[in-house]
């Protein structure tokens, strides 16, 4: 087997620093080059959307020009009312962006902070905040989105809030367990015992050395989640209405026109869920791998 | 030897008139797609179109139409009109007996009392319902025995007759209740039982099917086909589909674009048939911005109505100028719909003084926005009406008006639009009967919570001519009087009249003397059989 | 066989507690839902009364659809149970081999492609992996029906096969079994004792296979139930199958929220009664000095 040893390696267009853990093998070269790659192109859509500079008017309608397929002038043609995909598939990402990323720093740091607090102090109160987040973590997640929305009717940034919370369980968990590991391993005795003080024993060696890992990882793997919930809630018309594009709003609207053998309305926006979403997961998983994890959904 | 050529000769004769004389067969199953599902399976309370076809298998009504036009008699025998044309007398049919209950082996008898419970309770104001219009020139209806009943008129009414056809509920089910809201603990609202050719049989769930069977006992005559199914689909693209594999075997409407397909298909028959019903884009006159003529004038001139009928609908349909479909005898064809000019209502807005604008370009006098909220019910939501609504809003944003679209549930919208008014513009259609009464829609007197003038239009013109077309009994004076209201309701623009669409249906072609009515659909089905 | 009863008693006590605790919270939701008329003025009062409600299985009729709620829902979550348990059933037939396959063929990377075929698969999002099944069954045969309620016996058997299908394929849960079978067989495989017993000749099957492959299945089978009933959301909308899921989603566009909280209880209790079940199994197949 051939293993790869990182210091500085261009891959693709990226140059970027692996950080040691352990060799990296070719599969997790491969994994993390891919999801880097589509986290590229998910923060240029982004930037290129909220600056609407380089692209089309995602609401243009032009109905003279329906269902054009794709061409140089509209390189992901156009929809039923004429407007050009591209340019709604670039739009479609503020759709999952801000929200993905306000639904993992939530479940980021609220994990962070009571996977700390219960791997730190008592048995007692450990049991009692895990009490409160299997609680949480029982209800299907998708079944108590549905319930926020029949009660609040929120906005997709509410949704994503929630999305962020019923993610805090997981992240809480494997928290505590690093911090059990350190426990186990008196690596905390010996840092007490050495003098320091105990703000730098959690902040330095607890969070930032042992537990970034994790929470990068769950990070990447939150945004995965995230891009599927919000795509699959405005599929189903309860997310991210028309005439805003959403890439599961345009995979809703363009079933319609399958039967037709219009199939790029429909395919395109779902072959982009499919590659951001295993692009985000491979890189979770590849750094799952390099880090030594065993981070899952 | 000529004699047994006599015998052979008579045998084939009588082989063939007993074929002539029989050609329908008893038996086969009708199974029909819908695209969505029934609301409500009761009269008086269902409006949409699903629940009233279903509710034309089920139920009965003291007359009918039959296709070519004339009234004839269903839960009533026969009928007198006394001389002053005030009041009516009818006789009713004896030995009709109800649908049989769920563990009841025999249905009980059809009397007047169940005509005078369905009458008193659809004209009772609590009762959530908005045809009370069309029967308020009955003053009083009197049972004279059990099988004979006499309505006292206002005043005489033309065409009178074709009134009663509304449906009859069944009074020993309803014991008790003077009025319907439809939230009722009631049997009939899961298990509808009436005097029609179909009796339910059964509906599992509120979205699964629902299966009807024959009325063996049916008074005009035990229908032919069995069994009917109907089943809704949630996805409407797979109703074609399933008509074609033999899933279904009848498709209510066939969308525009699969018409083509069906066209080319031997096995299958399409059939045009108009349903009486316009779409359109209804204006709140409460929004004072909304209540200027000429915005609402502009907005009409910068839709292209051709552009939208010929690229969604295929152009299988009509684009009309008034409340009416094309080719009745209400509608006036000297008023012409308006054309499509962006120029023309953007010179309208400058008039009407919306000269400034905001940073994104919407034209604003003061503080006032052109900016309205337009709701559309989610049930309705079907791949042409989010693409009217969309493409309705980029027309308007091309002149610089902007529109929100807000999509909301059936029973939300009905009640946000119908009864709280909070709402700028809808996009909808009305389903007509055969007088074309508008005066529930446009008559000043229905403004109010769950009425059908919602818009809140009020002109005192419409409404004297609307009270005269009521009453009048000559018929070439109310064909003069719809011609002005054309005209006025087509000026004062209470609504953007769309168009009005040809609908066909797929059937497979076994299933043989297939008449549909315009608007109820399945009337004449006791004469369709399966081959 | 004592000491796994000691872990039933306990597991089904926390199990109780935190049903508890979810119907509070369930409750508490309730409240807080605009126009909900509060028939109690103590939430305590309501709260105990849902209780009663919920855990005597008598939910009542719906003031909100109308809808006779123990009617429509059992037999819907019948429908989802048998939707899950095919699913799982269907997911671990096909990534048991490829997760198998892809461990023992590590130390050669051919196994690769295949893992990342079941990746894609997996991950196309399940609402277009259904209508993409459903247009090519449709259209070009119709052999395989669409759920409905009248097709005969036989026939509707055979409209089974496509919702379980999808939502084993789609919905991340091959990647998801793949990944962890994989690892874990091959963590399992560089042990010193299995290569110790490899290199004396003995069969290494056994013991690997219950350590790499039946532990970490069953852990992440019972894990799975919270996504699967999430996917069963999308699968039952797009086939029209009339489980819990579809019944959830319709509950939503009527705001019928009474039907949901019922819904909600019924997937904690399916939850957390596979967490029960998924240690009573494993405390029977983890060998004792573990």
């Amino acid at each position: 087997m051939k293993r790869f040893y990182f210091e500085k390696e261009k891959l693709s267009s990226e140059e970027f620093y692996v950080p040691l853990h352990k060799r990296a093998s070719l599969r997790d070269v491969v994994s993390i080059g891919f999801g880097l790659f589509v986290v590229t192109y998910l923060v240029i859509f982004f930037l290129i959307s909220i600056t609407n500079s380089f692209i089309k008017d995602p609401m243009k309608v032009d109905i003279q020009h329906m269902f054009m397929p794709p061409s140089i002038e509209h390189i992901f043609g156009t929809d039923f009312l004429g407007r050009d995909i591209f340019s709604r598939i670039v739009k479609g990402t503020e759709a999952f962006f801000l929200p993905g990323i306000l639904s993992i720093a939530i479940s980021t740091t609220f994990g962070l902070l009571f996977g700390v607090i219960s791997g730190y102090y008592s048995k007692t109160i450990s049991s009692i905040i895990f009490y409160f987040l299997n609680i949480i973590d029982s209800i299907p997640r998708f079944i108590l989105i549905l319930i926020v929305i029949v009660i609040f009717n929120p906005s997709i940034y509410l949704i994503m809030l929630f999305v962020g919370v019923t993610s805090i369980p997981k992240v809480s968990s494997y928290i505590k367990s690093k911090v059990d590991t350190l426990k186990k391993q008196r690596f905390i005795e010996a840092c007490r015992a050495l003098g320091l003080s105990e703000r730098s024993i959690i902040f330095k060696h607890i969070i930032w050395i042992s537990s970034r890992s994790v929470l990068i990882i769950r990070a990447t793997l939150g945004m995965g989640e995230a891009i599927l919930i919000e795509t699959s809630l405005s599929y189903l018309g309860i997310g991210v209405q028309e005439p805003i594009p959403s890439w599961g709003n345009m995979v809703a609207m363009g079933k319609d026109f399958f039967f037709q053998g219009k199939i790029w309305l429909s395919t395109i926006p779902a072959l982009f869920i499919l590659i951001t979403i295993m692009g985000l997961y491979l890189l979770g998983d590849g750094l799952n791998s390099i880090f030594n994890e065993r981070v899952s959904r | 030897m000529k004699k047994r050529f006599l015998m052979l000769f008579l045998l084939i004769t009588f082989m063939m008139v007993s074929v002539g004389l029989y050609p329908q067969q008893n038996g086969g199953t009708l199974i029909y797609g819908e695209y969505g599902s029934p609301i409500r399976l009761v009269p008086i309370l269902a409006n949409d179109s699903i629940s009233i076809r279903l509710i034309e298998l089920i139920y009965g009504s003291l007359v009918y139409y039959d296709h070519d036009g004339n009234v004839k008699g269903d839960l009533a025998e026969k009928w007198n009109v006394s001389k002053n044309m005030k009041t009516i007398t009818f006789y009713l049919r004896k030995g009709v007996r109800w649908h049989p209950l769920p563990g009841e082996k025999e249905g009980r008898p059809f009397i007047a009392d169940d005509v005078i419970k369905t009458f008193n309770i659809m004209m009772n104001p609590n009762t959530l319902t908005s045809i009370q219009s069309r029967y308020n020139f009955i003053d009083s209806v009197e049972k004279i025995d059990d099988y004979k009943i006499q309505f006292k008129l206002r005043k005489p009414i033309l065409n009178v007759l074709g009134r009663f056809s509304f449906k009859i509920l069944p009074s020993f089910m309803l014991k008790g209740y003077d009025y319907l809201r439809g939230d009722e603990n009631l049997l009939i609202y899961k298990h509808p039982v009436g005097t029609g050719p179909y009796m339910f049989v059964s509906q599992e769930g509120p979205n699964a099917e629902i299966i009807l069977k024959a009325n063996e006992n049916y008074h005009l005559g035990r229908p032919h086909i069995d069994k009917i199914i109907m089943k809704p689909f949630a996805d409407q693209n797979i109703i074609t589909q399933t008509l074609l594999y033999g899933g279904i075997n009848m498709e209510i409407r066939v969308p525009p674009r699969d018409i083509a397909e069906v066209q080319g298909d031997m096995r299958f028959e399409l059939a045009p048939y108009s349903t009486l019903s316009f779409s359109f884009f209804g204006y709140n006159l409460r929004n004072p911005v909304l209540a200027i003529r000429n915005v609402r004038l502009a907005i009409s001139y910068a839709i292209n109505r051709k552009e939208m009928l010929d690229s969604f609908f295929e152009g299988k349909g009509q684009i009309i100028s008034g409340p009416f479909p094309p080719g009745s005898w209400a509608y006036n064809l000297d008023v012409k719909p308006l054309p499509y000019s962006p120029e023309e209502a953007n010179r309208l807005l400058d008039s009407a003084g919306f000269t400034e604008r905001t940073r994104d370009g919407i034209r604003k006098r003061g503080s006032y926005k052109l900016e309205f909220d337009m709701l559309v019910p989610i049930s309705k939501e079907n791949e042409t009406t989010k693409r009217v609504i969309l493409a309705f809003q980029s027309y308007l944003r091309a002149v610089g008006i902007k529109i929100n679209i807000k999509w909301l549930e059936w029973k939300a919208w009905t009640q946000t639009v119908f009864v709280d008014h909070k709402f700028d513009i809808i996009y909808a259609d009305w389903l007509f009967d055969d007088s074309f009464d508008i005066s529930s829609l446009f008559h000043s007197k229905e403004i109010g919570p769950g009425k059908n003038n919602f818009g809140a239009y009020r002109n005192p013109e419409v409404d004297a001519l609307l009270d005269e077309a009521q009453t009048t009994l000559d018929m070439e004076k109310r064909k003069t009087i719809y011609k002005r209201l054309h005209k006025i309701l087509a000026y004062d623009v209470p609504y953007t009249y769309l168009w009005t669409l040809t609908n066909y249906a797929a059937y497979n072609r076994k299933i043989r003397h297939v008449i549909i009515h315009p608007t109820r659909f399945f009337t004449y089905i006791k004469d369709w059989y399966i081959q | 066989m004592l000491r796994i009863l000691r872990l039933l008693v306990k597991e089904v006590f926390y199990t109780v507690l935190l049903i508890l605790g979810v119907t509070a919270l369930l409750s508490f939701l309730f409240r807080l839902m605009p126009g909900t008329i509060s028939f109690e003025k103590n939430w305590l009062n309501e709260y105990l009364k849902l209780l009663q409600r919920l855990f005597t299985f008598n939910f009542g009729v719906s003031p909100v659809s109308g809808l006779n709620i123990n009617q429509v829902v059992f037999p819907a979550f019948k429908n989802t149970f048998i939707l899950t348990f095919g699913a799982i059933l269907i997911s671990v037939i096909i990534s048991v081999p490829i997760g198998i396959f892809s461990a023992y063929r590590s130390f050669r990377g051919i196994s690769w492609p295949l893992t990342m075929f079941s990746y894609i698969v997996s991950s196309i999002p399940v609402f277009f992996l259904g209508y993409l099944v459903i247009y090519l069954f449709t259209r070009y045969s119709n052999f395989i029906p669409i759920y409905s309620a009248t097709l005969e016996n036989k026939r509707q058997l055979l409209a089974y096969i496509l919702p379980i299908l999808v939502l084993g394929l789609g919905n991340d849960s091959v990647s998801e079994f793949v990944r962890i079978i994989s690892d874990e067989l091959s963590r399992v495989m560089s042990m010193d004792y299995v290569v110790a017993s490899k290199a004396r000749g003995e069969s290494v099957i056994r013991s690997s296979i219950v350590e790499g492959i039946l532990i970490p299945l069953v852990t992440i089978i019972f894990s799975r139930i919270p996504f699967l009933i999430g996917g069963a959301i999308i699968v039952e909308y797009v086939f029209n199958w009339p489980g819990m899921g579809r019944l959830a989603f319709q509950s939503t566009l009527n705001r019928d929220l009474p039907v949901l909280v019922v819904i909600a209880f019924l997937s904690v209790l399916f939850v957390r009664g596979g967490m029960i079940i998924k240690d009573i199994i494993l405390g029977f197949i983890i060998p004792q000095e573990m």
